[in-house]
């Protein structure tokens, strides 16, 4: 089959695989982010390779974050062995190597039987996008987002803040769009911040291929009376990296992460709202637009 | 006493944050926010000091008398010792 190109915040992930999207799985998943932009930002390759066993990672272990998968190093390499089968802990699955600029990728996947679906789906697919997006002056924040009117808001909060809620509430507004309920990419460029819809929903599964302009970043926190306040750089900015998908495993990585991530703190407004999810909030909101 | 490597110090909007890598992640689930005394010591701690020299040392450098740093060095070197991040 030819090359697939899937474009995501700008980024141009060229999918070379004997099998279609279809075959893999993941054409629902990436259906409305196939689009060849002119100039993409970067260009990232994905190669796709069956594998009739489970794949091994070589090298040595370098971070485990729990059950779904773990990060080894071998020589420049990074290798993501990934286990995730239906929550429970199998045997790798899927093995993701990768250069350290994370442009050049290889997936060796083991088919399973029966109604298969390729890991690209959900975790493989998730990681390769938010660390290579790190090489090109973007972050992805655990956040919903609206374009209301043309102005973006990124809603931010870990699981339970009420992301998915403020998603609801605003879907119901006119001139409002929700691109995404849980995973938001955030782009600084050219003097302006983006941010855009990603593969990837939460709750409601809301994954729009959408890039608007950015008004203003929102951290959510539940509260019975309902207030929101200008957040200055140093506390927005370690709110803001806690709710963010950072790379642990490597520290040049995580300096990506933060110069990303403070060059969008320093042309970006941040505020606290902290609220009952009502609809009588979206006025507030508009108000600090 | 010297502190763990796994950990790199950033300045994120002003803040001076300790971020943890690799297993240290798992282990200590959290970012760690440094004042600048905060920081002169866990810059300090990549080589092995006694409480008596760090105190020293800070003393000098935000000019502060000895007594005085004697006893934020101890409460530092609590807070990090108490939440593993001292070898």
């Amino acid at each position: 089959m030819d090359n697939i190109t899937i474009c995501i915040a700008d980024i141009a992930i060229e999918l070379k695989s004997p099998l279609s999207l279809t075959e893999l799985g993941i054409k629902k998943r990436y259906e409305s982010f196939l689009e060849k932009i002119e100039n993409p930002i970067s260009k990232v390759t994905l190669t796709w390779e069956e594998s009739m066993k489970h794949p091994e990672p070589p090298g040595r272990l370098i971070y485990n974050p729990g059950s779904i998968w773990r990060m080894y190093l071998s020589g420049n390499n990074y290798y993501a062995a990934i286990n995730y089968i239906n929550g429970e802990i199998k045997q790798t699955q899927a093995l993701l190597q990768t250069n350290p600029e994370w442009n050049r990728m290889r997936l060796k996947e083991k088919r399973r039987e029966g109604s298969w679906q390729s890991l690209l789906n959900v975790g493989a697919g998730e990681l390769l996008f938010r660390t290579s997006i790190l090489f090109s002056q973007g972050i992805v924040f655990h956040a919903s987002g609206i374009d209301d009117n043309g102005k973006g808001i990124v809603f931010v909060g870990h699981s339970g803040a009420g992301k998915s809620t403020q998603a609801g509430i605003w879907s119901n507004n006119a001139g409002a769009t929700v691109m995404n309920d849980d995973r938001i990419a955030v782009r600084f460029s050219g003097n302006q911040v983006f941010c855009y819809g990603t593969p990837w929903g939460g709750e409601k599964d809301i994954a729009k291929n959408h890039k608007v302009s950015l008004s203003a970043i929102i951290v959510l926190e539940q509260s019975k009376e309902t207030s929101i306040l200008s957040l200055a750089p140093p506390i927005a900015s370690p709110l803001l990296l806690a709710r963010s998908f950072l790379p642990y495993w490597d520290g040049t990585l995580i300096e990506k992460a933060v110069t990303n991530l403070n060059a969008i703190v320093s042309h970006t407004p941040i505020y606290l709202l902290r609220c009952r999810p009502e609809p009588d909030i979206i006025p507030l909101v508009r108000s600090v637009l | 006493m010297k502190r763990k490597n796994n950990f790199i110090l950033q300045d994120v909007g002003g803040e001076n944050l300790l971020v943890p890598i690799g297993q240290q992640v798992v282990d200590l689930n959290g970012l760690i926010i440094l004042n600048a005394s905060g920081r002169f010591l866990w810059e300090k701690l990549v080589e092995d000091f006694s409480m008596e020299d760090l105190a020293r040392l800070l003393a000098e450098e935000f000019n502060i008398d000895r007594e005085c740093a004697k006893k934020d060095t101890q409460a530092f070197i609590n807070e990090i010792a108490g939440i593993g991040l001292l070898e």
